[in-house]
Order: structure tokens, then C-alpha cells, then sequence
């Protein structure tokens, strides 16, 4: 057998005969970086909004260009569909990284469902960072400008890596929260995020949301949300004491929590 | 030279089987086991693991014990001896069998691997064929030069590995392994038997032992081949368990890729850890392909006489893919890999024993 050209054909054959149908090439591609999912106006048409923040990197400039789309559908992955109707580039979530609820899909419907097309896409890392948008849609918080850089998608991730530990504001990303939802009975803390301003939209992070039975039922304040992460996180808390007339604030660099439970007549 | 010190001059050193072990035994089902071993023992998962490691390790022991018994004869030949020809013929078609329907599953898995991470367009039929051809060059020229590739494949498959490991390790939450035998032992037990069933390969040394100039010196670099795999094996296991959880494993299809894709470390600036196993995983597949499609043909040309070499590894290679096409659904897919999970303790570990106690018995063999 001569095995030299038969190599080489082979190693031709590998390199151009996949390019045929599986060619991905970094100018086709559109890369969602942020995720927005929201009940729509029109409930009984369709049961999904769903909005897309892509990065379009811009040669010779070191931010990439943020660009927004929305569409509605039956499904999340309808609506993905129909934002892909309406655009010439492929869709990629490989680099997807921040998820954004509005209030009112969360109140209505099953985190646990709203979450399957993001544990069964094999594309999506699940080290998707998690926000809930406080009496608002999703859609609204697209409109903010981030205060650094082109991508409101990389203001927020940075602003999670960083303030991991803020007492004021629970932290829980994508897979944790949908972990706790599962093994809790559908009860969870997840993170909150408000937003602030009518012309020139801001956003702060702070506080918490409260999730009973895979719904969203509550928002906790900064201070509440505090109060929450002293007794299931370790994080830096700042206590604000009184002594007589004056007060002095101090912050927790280690904590240590110990939970007993105990029954009370059998229950 | 004389011709005897010529015939052992072209044999093997027994430390090759560390490598062949290790590249056979790691194929696909490494990085989708945890799901099989939570299905069985929920948390207990790694536990289940361990202890089928160690068994296995005993197994292992005892099947490099086997061909030490028998120097210079395949598994085939002195299965003839020990269970007399009828049945050695009977047993000898019962693994060409298993090996036949095993390479069904696992080009069948190779094909599913690829549409869904790689090349989601591309027909079927490309990758396969590709494989194929080059798994017949490879194979076309004996066992030395399989042996030779195995041995140079080996660090991009361990040290990647080895990198994913020492990753898992900030991210994992001990919390997911409580409550330690929650459910008693028989969960765990049922994980080993699966364990047992998944990690197919050790055999190999039954087969490659002819080639092996002093396989009484076999025993260590058997263990340590079927050893590392294991420990591999159980590091995946406990990792998933404890970055995934039990209901995250439940919930994923491919456990393995979900955990990569969990990793974060604040401030490094590529997060495409999964890319780490894309070649640790194509080469295992390749490698477990190689080896079995390579016993599958010497022992179907061994027992039937059958001398057309090219006719029988082109046909046998074109067959198999063939077949492979015939599973219709990933269900169906499940069904078979479960019920070739079933039967491999029997015909990996339990036949060789029972072999190895049955050449004591009747005394045949070196005592």
C-alpha cells in the first residue's frame, strides 16, 4: 500500500471536505454576549420575548460594537429563530455570557422551564451570569448605556467578578440559582438589579429576589439582602453599631455561620 | 543470532501494556459515565467509582496472571486448551461478537460526538469514512506500529487531562457529596457493577501477550495502565458530582462538557476550557477503535483460517460502519450501550477468571 499520497488525501480531505458545510468564519458570525427573556405585551400570541445583545468586533478598534435585537416567539428557541430571520450573520452563544429576566415572566412561569434551553444547548456555558430586572422588563435594561466600554454585557460580568462578595447584593449565578431551585423545592435567592432614570438609564446592583416554588414571589432591599448573605454566604458585611451617642461601623473580614435545625412538635 | 533470540529480539516490552491499557480502556464513555454512576448510586456516585477501581484493579491482576500461565499463546488459542475445542470455539465467537457490536456503538458514538460538538452539517459519512481509512493504515500493518502510535498519543491524552483535574478542583462544593451512603450500600454496589460494565479494554493484554517478550513481568504495568484510566475515570466522576450535583447530572446529556463549561477563574481571559478535552476525547475514541477493529480481524482470520488480510480488514472496517448506521435513535443507542454494559463484566473479567481457575484445576499451563 503506498502510504504517502494516501496520507496527503486523507489530510486534504480533512481540511477542505468539512469547510464544505461547516465553515465558520469569524466575519459571519453574530456573538450574543447577553441574553434578555420577557413575557410579551401580546401574551396570547406569543409566550416569549427574547433579546439579544451582539458584539460586533470592529477591526483596528480594541471595544467591540454592541448591537441589540428582539423578537417574539412560542418558544425561546422560536424567538432566536425569528432574530436570526433578521440577520445576516450566524448566530453563535459560544461567547453568551449574562442572562436577564423581566419581573413579569418570572412572576408567571417556572424558572426550572424558562432555564431548559439553556442547560440542553450544547453551545451555552453554564457559567451564564444571572440577573432579575425589578419592575421592569428585560427589554428595558438593554437600553442602558454602559458607564465603561462598548458591551453592557462586559460592564456586568466584571461588575459580578468583582463584587462577589458585596453584602448589599446577592450573588448567585445561572447554575446556582437553578441548582438551589432544584434541590430547595423551588426556592432560591437570586441576584437583583434596578433600574434608575428616565432619558439616561442607569442600573445599580443591589438587593435580591426571592423565588418560592420556581417563581419569582418577592425583592429584598440592600439592607435585607444583607441580612440574607450573613446567614447563607460569607461575605464582607458592614455592621453599623451604636455606643451611647456615637456609632462606628466595621467590616466583617470572616464569618462563620452554624445552622441547627430542631424539631417543634414533630415538625 | 539464532532464530528464537530473533522472534524474541521483535518483541515487546511488557511496560508497553501501560500505555495500550490506558488508551484503550479511555473512550467516550469517561466523560458520560458520571451520568450512569448517579443514575446507580446518586451522590454516592464516586464512592461506587473507588471501589469498582479496586476490584477492578484485583481483575486485572489476575488476567495478567492468565497469560503469564500461557507465554507466547493468544487468549484464543489456549481458551482451546483450557475449556477444550468446542468450547473455546464458542467462546472465541462470543467475543468476536461483543467486539463487533462494541465498534457498532462506538462508531455510532463518534458520529453522534461529532454532529453535536464539531461539525454539526457535515454528512455522517465524512468523519466515519475518514476514521476508517485512516484506521485501516494503521491497523494494515500489525500490532507493532499500533503499539508505537498508542505510546506517542499518550501525553496529549493524559496531560490535558491531568490540566482539567487540577482545574475541577476551586470549583468543586463538597456540600453536593453529602449525605456520605444516604441510601445504604447496595446503590453504591449496583455503581460498581455499572463501573465494571463502562470500563471495557482490560482484556487487551489477554491478546497482546504473545508480543510480549516477559509477560510474568506484566502484572505491574497492567495495574498501573488499568489504574490511571480509573483514577481518571473516578476524578470525572467526583468532579461532575461536585461542580454539576446530582440533579445537574441528571439534567445533562453530555455531564463531561457541562463541567468544563463551569470553570471560571475572575480576570483569566479565555474561558473555553472545553476545548482541553476535544483532544483528549478524539484521540481515545481513535485509539479504542484501533485496538478493538485490530483484535477484531486478527481473531476473526485466527479462528476461521482466513487468509485475504486486505479483504478482511476493508470488509469487516466497511461492515461495522455499516452497521452503525442501522441504530436509528440515540435511544435505541442507550439500549445497546446498557446492554453491552450488562455483559462485559462476564466476558472482560469473570471468563478470564474462571478461565485462570480452570487451568489450575486441570493443571494446564506454566504452574
Amino acid at each position: 500500500m503506498k502510504i504517502k499520497p494516501l496520507f496527503l488525501i486523507i489530510g486534504l480531505l480533512l481540511i477542505f471536505i468539512s469547510g464544505c458545510w461547516d465553515v465558520r468564519d469569524v466575519n459571519n458570525t453574530a456573538f450574543a454576549v447577553m441574553i434578555g427573556l420577557d413575557r410579551p405585551a401580546n401574551f396570547k400570541a406569543d409566550r416569549y420575548q427574547v433579546i439579544l445583545e451582539f458584539a460586533e468586533p470592529i477591526p483596528g478598534k480594541s471595544a467591540p460594537r454592541s448591537l441589540v435585537a428582539s423578537a417574539e416567539g412560542n418558544s425561546v428557541l422560536q424567538a432566536i429563530q425569528k432574530i436570526q430571520t433578521g440577520i445576516s450573520r450566524t448566530i453563535s452563544f459560544s461567547h453568551l455570557r449574562v442572562l436577564i429576566v423581566g419581573e413579569k415572566i418570572a412572576k408567571q412561569e417556572n424558572f426550572i422551564s424558562l432555564a431548559s434551553y439553556f442547560m440542553k444547548e450544547p453551545e451555552i456555558a453554564l457559567r451564564l451570569r444571572l440577573l432579575f430586572v425589578q419592575g421592569e422588563q428585560a427589554e428595558s435594561f438593554f437600553e442602558v448605556k454602559p458607564k465603561f466600554g462598548e458591551l453592557l454585557a462586559s460592564e456586568l460580568v466584571m461588575m459580578l467578578e468583582t463584587q462577589e462578595q458585596l453584602s448589599l447584593a446577592k450573588t448567585n449565578h445561572f447554575y446556582n440559582f437553578w441548582l438551589n431551585l432544584k434541590t430547595n423545592h423551588g426556592t432560591s435567592l437570586g441576584s437583583r438589579v434596578v433600574l434608575k432614570g428616565k432619558d439616561q438609564k442607569t442600573f445599580i446592583r443591589e438587593g435580591a429576589v426571592v423565588f418560592k416554588r420556581g417563581k419569582l414571589i418577592s425583592w429584598l432591599s440592600g439592607e435585607e439582602a444583607q441580612a440574607a448573605n450573613w446567614i447563607v454566604d460569607k461575605i464582607q458585611a458592614v455592621v453599623v453599631a451604636k455606643d451611647g451617642a456615637n456609632s462606628y461601623a466595621c467590616q466583617i473580614a470572616n464569618q462563620k455561620t452554624k445552622i441547627t435545625p430542631s424539631l417543634e412538635k414533630g415538625k | 543470532m539464532s532464530k528464537k533470540d530473533e522472534a524474541k529480539a521483535d518483541k515487546m516490552d511488557p511496560w508497553i501494556l501501560t500505555p495500550v491499557l490506558i488508551l484503550t480502556i479511555v473512550e467516550y464513555e469517561v466523560f458520560t459515565f458520571s451520568k450512569i454512576a448517579v443514575a446507580a448510586a446518586k451522590q454516592d456516585a464516586w464512592l461506587a467509582v473507588m471501589v469498582g477501581a479496586f476490584i477492578g484493579i484485583g481483575f486485572v491482576f489476575l488476567l495478567a496472571k492468565l497469560a503469564a500461565r500461557f507465554p507466547g499463546k493468544g487468549y484464543f488459542e489456549y481458551l482451546k486448551i483450557v475449556w477444550g475445542k468446542p468450547l473455546g470455539i464458542l467462546l472465541a465467537i462470543i467475543y468476536l461478537l461483543f467486539w463487533t457490536l462494541f465498534l457498532v456503538v462506538l462508531f455510532y458514538e463518534t458520529s453522534m460526538a461529532n454532529t453535536l460538538l464539531f461539525l454539526p452539517k457535515t454528512p455522517k459519512i465524512i468523519p466515519l469514512s475518514l476514521f476508517a481509512i485512516s484506521l485501516v493504515i494503521l491497523i494494515s500493518h500489525g500490532v507493532g506500529p499500533i503499539v508505537r502510535f498508542f505510546q506517542l498519543m499518550l501525553p496529549f491524552l493524559l496531560l490535558p487531562l491531568m490540566g482539567l483535574i487540577i482545574l475541577f478542583i476551586p470549583t468543586i462544593d463538597f456540600e453536593n457529596f453529602l449525605p456520605i451512603l444516604g441510601d445504604g450500600v447496595l446503590p453504591v454496589m449496583k455503581g460498581v457493577f455499572y463501573f465494571l460494565g463502562a470500563y471495557q479494554g482490560p482484556e487487551i493484554l489477554l491478546f497482546l501477550a504473545p508480543f510480549i517478550s516477559r509477560i510474568d513481568q506484566g502484572v505491574k504495568p497492567a495495574v498501573i495502565g488499568y489504574a490511571i484510566p480509573a483514577f481518571i475515570g473516578w476524578a470525572n466522576t467526583a468532579a461532575a458530582l461536585g461542580i454539576l450535583g446530582v440533579a445537574g447530572i441528571k439534567e445533562a446529556l453530555l455531564p463531561g462538557i457541562n463541567v468544563v463549561t463551569l470553570i471560571q477563574f475572575p480576570g483569566f481571559p479565555v474561558e473555553r476550557f472545553g476545548l482541553l478535552l476535544t483532544m483528549p476525547w478524539l484521540i481515545a475514541i481513535y485509539t479504542t477503535l484501533a485496538i478493538y477493529l485490530y483484535l477484531l480481524i486478527c481473531g476473526f482470520m485466527q479462528l476461521f483460517n482466513f487468509r485475504y488480510k486486505k479483504i478482511t480488514i476493508w470488509g469487516l472496517t466497511g461492515l461495522i460502519i455499516g452497521l452503525s448506521y442501522f441504530i436509528p435513535n440515540v435511544v435505541w443507542h442507550e439500549t445497546l450501550r446498557n446492554c453491552l454494559t450488562l455483559v462485559t463484566p462476564g466476558i472482560v473479567y469473570i471468563l478470564p477468571v474462571l478461565t485462570y481457575i480452570l487451568a489450575i484445576i486441570r493443571k494446564k499451563g506454566i504452574r
